[in-house]
């Protein structure tokens, strides 16, 4: 995904809609289910078997670069459903290691600069498996977003040193289908072009 | 010194032949725990008249535990903030101040469409005049020694105390809500501004100064008994064990709890003609096997037995520690009065 | 298996969270001195930051008697969070002025001075134009208000309007019976009960911090019979459930009585000693055989038992003993007259006797009560054999013939020997214990010289009384003196409601009181005046009222309905005094706001249950402006006084025409200043110090005993009943180490009762009771009240309020439905098309309210059950369901001009009931 630098003040960032946004180029983001299997015990694994997550499929993805933070916007469709018990929720990873289906691992763990729509604050959280987090107060997150015909537009803005590898990996929960912790839709890593 | 000791498991005795549905235990864990405007609609302690649907509406059917054996999990329904209800606004300022000349009365201000509260079927019961039938049945966080919630919780914020007890860091809560689904009594709630569960605390900040919790101190029904299961002395233990008339509420959900209960006996009902059904209780003793398993039979004999026996002039070790002579037996080894203690500065 | 992790994790510092909730910076002894009759129930209360955090039970009541349970830990829910009412939504801070009409809900605050100004100057109008009389106070037994108001109308001449005649606690079959309705046992007495009747109690409701005895008693060997027409929650741990049809109590207790003459299984000895069984009934009037009749002198309240030796023989009225005598309680006799001429007489158990038989052998009581006759029989053998101990609350006196059914259940004791003796009696309430309060009102100095000069003149006019009639006990010398300086009869509700709130109409409506009487009501009525029992009150339209503690609106039989046109009107001004608003504060021209009870010391009401003087103590500063009304009473007594001299008014006369003199007013309610602190201020806790230690000097509270000392221990036990009415009425001594029972002075000593026959009275010839053949204990179907509509309706204290006063804590609203209901059958619910939860119009000849519906099978079919204590502004209009009861009286309540019938202020009069009113309900569509 390239990732430009620019000089446009960070409340436009933040604007989903700003018009920042619509001059960079996006990128299509494919998402599958945290594995059923990989879930963290079996109360989980069992009352999921029949219950399937994760099934937002794609994302569109865009960043951007602002001195030391790095904006990242998703964009997807949400189900029609009205959420009831909980939130539409998500996450840009940050780390490395194979286990990003996995939402990190006890020892490769991932940050998560997390967003959910019932939170007025972002938070930032070290992921150790599916739903396996802890807060990270150490690091400083901020997102925004608007609702438009079902879509979701998120702007999430974390410090660019967080990222390692050069790549962020995207993680949706769907609050209608009751999507919350390692019932997520991931992405894999993705490789940032960095200017 | 902290009386308390290292993995040891703290249990409660609710005496059903002396609650009365006062609610005190409820009041009381609510003022000291839960008065939060975010916690409205928690009750940690909850007393609700069965049969009846209790709180959250409909809980028996709502799955969560493992099987009889404790071994697989059962798939288990999240309560929504409507299956527990209450937690209502009241507008009192416009009724008291606002010039409505009694236009407006004070009243929950929340949809009437299946509206629900924590005690919404008080008194209501079952069966049919004059032989209808109804007993009044706290209920709290089981602190199981099997907790399917503890094992549901992905981040681990929950855990066995010490004590027995089933905790959660807070601070490690993330808000998945399993613990609501897995638990099959459906004790745990969630506070929609803290994004954590909650749920009862075993009065842990008491105890840890050897006061009892709440429920036990501050129920005037004395119905509540609380002692640690492998003290020799303790009632508990004595009720459970040796007398074995305190059963635990579905068994058959797996989870091993620990809130045991002494089953009610109930009044004769009558027969067509009015006269009275000496045969018979007035309960189905079906509905309690329903609630308390097979051996609630058998307790209600050995209890029924033991009353008779000392309405005949015999003495029973079973009915002197029922009476609870001196209040203290009650409260195990948390005797400690908490006006006595020095908590802050 | 689930993997269960034992060990804590590092992360601790949430519990701290917790820890914090739990903290606080001083802890104070508390309670709740409301009218939460018998509560008592001592607390602690915690303070942190100047704010009262919370209560706890303090749990810290030794044992009394070795093998009873103690009393610990005594509460209830609503106790459990008093600290949340204290900053509720209801709480009031500041003095509130009506703007707009009276009940339009505007208010404006004002300052005191403003308030005590304006009320002051209505009151010296009332004062200027009609007399002290006028400004009036509802009777309330709240016991932080209540001395206060009383020592401020007395100062001023005002009137208090009696308190157990509004409210009607009056259990007057307990009177008519015994000469006093107030025999309470100590809670902890019911343990030693091998068989418990609750009959018409609900104390799983209404005794939550006691109901623990009933249970343990019954694992102690009791049996628990509970007697209702619904399957009500008292229910749940008894025995046996009598479903008895409402309001036919006379006729199943009759019954009893029936089975244990038939069967020869009574206490023969007992009912010849304690009861008027014995006392020969002339066969050709129905009257008493009396010394008159015998002698052609001597009394006319001496009558005769027949002794099989030697004849007629003199009851004794000073000694119910009969010392190994058998009178005679069958028979006929032949007794000569003072003319010569010979009459027939036969003790009064044989006319009772006929009457049972005739009426209510178990087979014939069955049509009356729907209770089957083999029920009746094993109950009665019970009785006969067990200590026996009637749960009777303040229910069967809210009936038109409650008396009647309260006479059956002392019947019921009376052939059994059931009372005097530990586990037995019946109950209904009592105070009055801590006279020192009553002491301080009437010193004229502080100390203990003017407490003794107080006492000394008491015994002296209790010595004397006794010299003029040696027969007379020193209880009997008290209810005596009590009645002859009986206070101004406008005092009495049920002439206040006559002549100022058109209640006349009401209690003259055929069919809703007695159809079986020859006469009207009016003709009773004024039979009774113009005898002379009653002395005709002022008719002065009432200027001010004043609600301290009361609750009129609310909790009058006839509801606002009946007030608002016709009360209100007269009243130029109506002054709330409370720590809430309530139903009357919404309708009333100045709200005044008190200290709640954890801001002002004051005691839990004293009660006989649990025998003990519990302090509440001060543990905050009243929020906001509010102030004690000890303080509030002085502020208004300073104003009268400054208004009063602008007036050029300094002496006026009462009703009764003594001399008021306002300058002298403050210094007489603060006992020329002593009670009075630096600034000016009333010193409570110097008046309560002075009564507690004059409760010493009156024996009732042990050697030593001072604020200092209550401030350690919390409470202190009463050491003796002392000599108010209702204390003595008790009739027995207090053991350190034993339970408490009542009338053991009448069984153990042979004290004999007093009324007009000396015993406990079965047969009551006076000839109103004649004419009504109530003479013996017998049943009468309750009138149609309300008119002729199908559905009766009951009620009784509800769970979740002491009367309304919890009504708007949101603790409290969140453990039931949140708003008012009625309780209804299934059956009857949908044979209106009401669904649970819907909204019904509930209505009747009087009146009617708009309530929701609670469909419970417990309830009889054709019973409605609205629970006492919702406030008015709960309901649609603010209008609740006392607006569908009309408020009757029974007329028998205005006869007098025989011993103990004659007025007696907190007892003998006319008394307002409502149950089993007759109404219907009907589906009415959401608003
Ligand atoms: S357990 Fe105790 S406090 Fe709770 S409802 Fe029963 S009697 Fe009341
Ligand atoms: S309200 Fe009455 S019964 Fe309840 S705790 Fe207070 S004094 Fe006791």
């Amino acid at each position: 995904m390239k990732v430009e630098t620019t000089q446009s003040p960070a409340e436009d960032l933040m604007d989903p809609s700003s018009a920042v946004w619509s001059d960079l180029t996006s990128e299509t983001v494919s998402l599958s289910p945290v594995p059923l299997e990989a879930q963290p015990n079996e109360y989980i694994r069992v009352s999921r078997a029949a219950k399937p997550y994760g099934a937002t499929g794609e994302a569109v993805a865009s960043a951007v670069k602002n001195g030391e933070q790095l904006f990242v916007r998703l964009e997807w469709q949400d189900d029609a459903s009205p959420n009831t018990e909980f939130a539409d929720a998500a996450a840009i990873l940050t780390g490395k290691g194979d286990e990003i289906q996995t939402l990190g691992s006890e020892d490769a763990p991932v940050g998560f600069w997390y967003w959910a729509s019932d939170r007025e604050q972002s938070l930032s959280l070290i992921s150790r498996g599916p739903g396996v987090v802890r807060n990270n107060a150490d690091v400083v997150t901020s997102a925004s977003a608007s609702l438009d015909g079902g879509r979701w537009a998120v702007v999430l803005a974390g410090p660019s040193s967080e990222v390692t590898d050069n790549q962020i990996g995207v993680a949706i929960w769907n609050g209608s289908n009751d999507e919350r912790a390692g019932l997520a839709a991931v992405s894999g890593w993705l490789p940032l072009d960095t200017e | 010194m902290s009386k308390q000791n290292k993995n040891r498991q703290m249990a409660w005795v609710i005496d059903l032949n002396k609650c009365i549905g006062c609610q005190t235990c409820s009041v009381a864990c609510k003022v000291l725990w839960t008065r939060d405007d975010s916690e409205k609609a928690q009750w940690w302690c909850s007393v609700n008249t069965q049969p009846g649907e209790g709180t959250p509406r409909g809980w028996e059917n709502m799955g969560g535990g493992y099987d009889a054996e404790g071994k697989t999990s059962q798939i288990g329904q999240q309560p929504t903030p409507a299956d527990f209800g209450g937690g209502f606004e009241f507008n009192h300022e416009e009724v008291f101040y606002g010039g409505s000349a009694g236009k407006v009365h004070l009243e929950p201000q929340a949809p009437r469409e299946g509206r629900w509260a924590m005690n919404w079927d008080e008194d209501q019961g079952a069966g049919e005049w004059p032989n209808s039938y109804y007993f009044y049945m706290p209920r709290l966080c089981n602190h199981c020694s099997n907790p399917a919630c503890v094992e549901a919780c992905p981040t681990k914020a929950m855990y066995k105390s010490e004590d027995g007890l089933v905790l959660r860091d807070e601070s490690v809560c993330s808000g998945g809500r399993f613990c609501m689904e897995a638990c099959p009594y459906k004790k745990i709630y969630f506070n929609y501004e803290k994004h954590i569960a909650q749920h009862c605390i075993g009065c842990f900040p008491r105890i840890e100064k050897n006061v009892a919790p709440a429920c036990v101190r501050q129920c005037p029904g004395r119905a509540v008994f609380i002692g640690y299961l492998d003290d020799e002395d303790s009632v508990v233990r004595k009720l459970i064990m040796d007398h074995k008339v305190a059963l635990p509420l579905h068994g058959e959900f797996g989870t091993a709890p620990n809130v045991y209960y002494v089953p009610p006996l109930s009044p004769h009902p009558l027969k067509e003609d009015m006269s009275i059904d000496t045969e018979n209780p007035r309960i189905p003793p079906e509905y309690l096997e329903g609630l308390f398993g097979e051996e609630v039979h058998g307790v209600l004999k050995t209890l029924q037995g033991e009353m008779d026996k000392v309405r005949e002039g015999g003495s029973s070790d079973l009915m002197k520690t029922l009476i609870v002579y001196k209040w203290h037996e009650l409260l195990g080894p948390f005797t400690a009065d908490p006006a006595d203690i020095i908590v802050k500065g | 298996m689930a993997a269960v992790m034992k060990s804590e994790p590092v992360y601790t510092s949430w519990k701290d969270i917790y820890r914090d909730k739990w903290q606080w910076d001083e802890v104070y002894w508390g309670s709740h001195c409301v009218d939460c009759y018998p509560g008592c129930c001592p607390m602690r209360v915690y303070v942190r930051d100047g704010i009262v955090w919370r209560e706890e039970q303090s749990g810290s009541f030794d044992t009394i008697e070795e093998g009873v349970p103690d009393f610990n830990p005594m509460g209830c829910q609503k106790g459990a969070c008093w600290s949340q009412s204290l900053y509720g939504p209801d709480r009031l801070l500041y003095p509130l002025k009506r703007v707009g009409e009276r009940g339009e809900g505007k208010w404006n605050r004002v300052t005191w001075d403003e308030a005590l100004t304006d009320i002051a100057g209505s009151m010296l109008d009332a004062i200027q134009e009609y007399g002290p009389h006028t400004i009036i106070r509802e009777g309330t037994p709240e016991y932080s208000t209540v001395m206060s108001t009383v020592k401020f109308m007395a100062t001023i001449g005002a009137q208090g309007i009696d308190m157990n005649g509004s409210i009607n606690d009056f259990s007057i079959g307990l009177y008519e019976t015994f000469g006093k309705f107030s025999p309470v046992s100590s809670a902890d007495d019911w343990f030693h009960s091998e068989l418990i009747l609750i009959w018409h109690m609900n104390p799983v409701f209404t005794r939550i911090p006691f109901y623990h005895f009933i249970a343990e008693a019954r694992y102690n060997g009791a049996e628990v019979v509970n007697i209702s027409p619904d399957i009500n929650p008292s229910h749940t741990h008894a025995d046996y459930q009598v479903a008895i049809n409402g309001a036919t109590d006379a006729a199943f207790g009759l019954a009893i009585v029936q089975v244990i003459l038939e069967e020869k299984i009574a206490d023969w000895d007992f009912m010849r000693e304690q009861t008027d069984l014995g006392y020969l009934v002339r066969s050709d009037n129905g009257k008493y055989l009396r010394e008159t009749d015998v002698t052609g002198e001597g009394r006319e309240d001496q009558m005769y038992q027949w002794d099989p030796d030697s004849g007629l023989k003199k009851a004794d009225r000073g000694d119910c003993r009969l010392h190994g005598l058998q009178i005679a309680l069958q028979g006929t006799f032949e007794a000569t007259l003072a003319d010569g001429s010979k009459v027939e007489v036969r003790p009064a158990l044989e006319l009772l006797r006929d009457h049972i038989n005739a009426n209510y052998t178990p087979e014939l009581q069955q049509a009356i009560t729907g209770v089957h006759p083999d029920t009746i029989r094993m109950l009665a053998r019970k009785v006969a054999a067990k200590r026996t101990n009637i749960m009777l609350g303040y229910n069967a006196c809210k009936f038109y013939h409650g008396d009647l059914i309260e006479r059956a259940m002392c019947l019921v004791l009376a052939v059994s020997g059931n009372w005097g003796k530990q586990g037995t009696g019946i109950r209904s309430w009592a105070s009055g214990m801590h006279e020192g309060e009553e002491i301080v009102m009437a010193k004229q100095a502080p100390g203990a010289q003017a407490a003794e000069a107080i006492i000394a003149a008491r015994e002296a006019q209790f010595e004397a009384y006794k010299a003029k009639d040696p027969t007379a006990t020193t209880e009997i010398a008290i209810r005596d003196i009590t009645r002859l300086d009986n206070p101004p009869v406008a005092s009495i509700p049920a002439f206040f409601w006559r002549d100022h709130c058109g209640y006349g109409e009401r209690w003259n409506t055929p069919g809703w009181g007695d159809d079986s009487l020859p006469r009207s009501f009016d003709d009773y009525m004024n039979e009774a005046m113009s005898k002379g029992w009653w002395k005709e009150p002022p008719k002065d339209p009432p200027q001010v009222l004043i609600e301290c503690g009361g609750n009129m609106l609310r909790r009058t039989r006839g509801g606002k309905t009946a007030l608002l046109n016709t009360l209100w009107p007269k009243l130029k001004k109506i002054v709330t005094i409370d720590f809430r608003i309530s139903q009357t504060a919404l309708y009333a021209d100045y709200v005044l706001p008190a200290a709640q009870h954890y801001e002002k010391i004051g005691f839990s009401i004293p009660t006989p249950h649990v025998l003990n003087l519990n302090l509440s103590d001060q543990a905050t500063q009243p929020a906001g402006e509010a102030r004690d009304e000890w303080d509030i009473y002085l502020a208004l007594l300073k104003k009268m006084q400054e208004l009063g001299k602008e007036r050029g008014l300094t002496t006026y006369e009462s009703y009764e025409g003594d001399t008021y003199n306002l300058e002298e007013m403050v210094n007489k309610y603060t006992l020329n200043g002593y009670f009075q602190d630096e600034e000016g201020n009333f010193d409570n806790e110097k008046l309560k110090d002075e009564g507690i230690r004059d409760s010493v000097l009156c024996g009732v509270l042990p050697f030593g005993t001072t604020l200092e000392t209550l401030r350690e221990e919390g409470h202190v036990r009463f050491i003796d009943m002392g000599v108010s009415p209702m204390g003595s009425a008790q009739a027995s001594p207090i053991e350190k180490d034993k339970t408490f029972v009542p009338f053991r002075n009448h069984t153990e000593q042979g004290h004999p009762f007093p009324t007009y026959a000396r015993r406990a009275q079965f047969y009551i010839d006076h000839e109103w009771f004649l004419e009504a053949n109530e003479q013996l204990p017998t049943y009468k179907p309750n009138p149609r009240a309300g008119g002729n509509y199908p559905l009766g309706m009951t009620s009784g204290h509800n769970r979740w309020s002491i009367h309304a006063m919890n009504q708007a804590n949101e603790v409290i609203l969140g453990t039931h439905r949140g708003e008012p209901n009625i309780m209804v059958n299934p059956d009857d619910a949908s044979d209106r098309g009401v669904e649970d939860d819907g909204l019904v119009r509930v209505y009747n000849d009087v009146g009617e309210f708009i309530v929701r519906v609670k469909i419970a099978p417990n309830v009889k079919p054709g019973q409605v059950i609205s629970y006492n204590g919702w406030a008015g502004f709960q309901y649609t209009g603010w209008s609740g369901a006392n607006e569908a009861e009309p408020g009757m009286v029974k007329w028998i309540g205005f006869a007098g001009g025989y011993g103990h019938l004659n007025h007696m202020p907190n007892e003998w009069q006319p008394i307002p009931v409502s149950r089993w009113t007759r109404c219907e309900f009907e589906k009415v569509e959401n608003a």
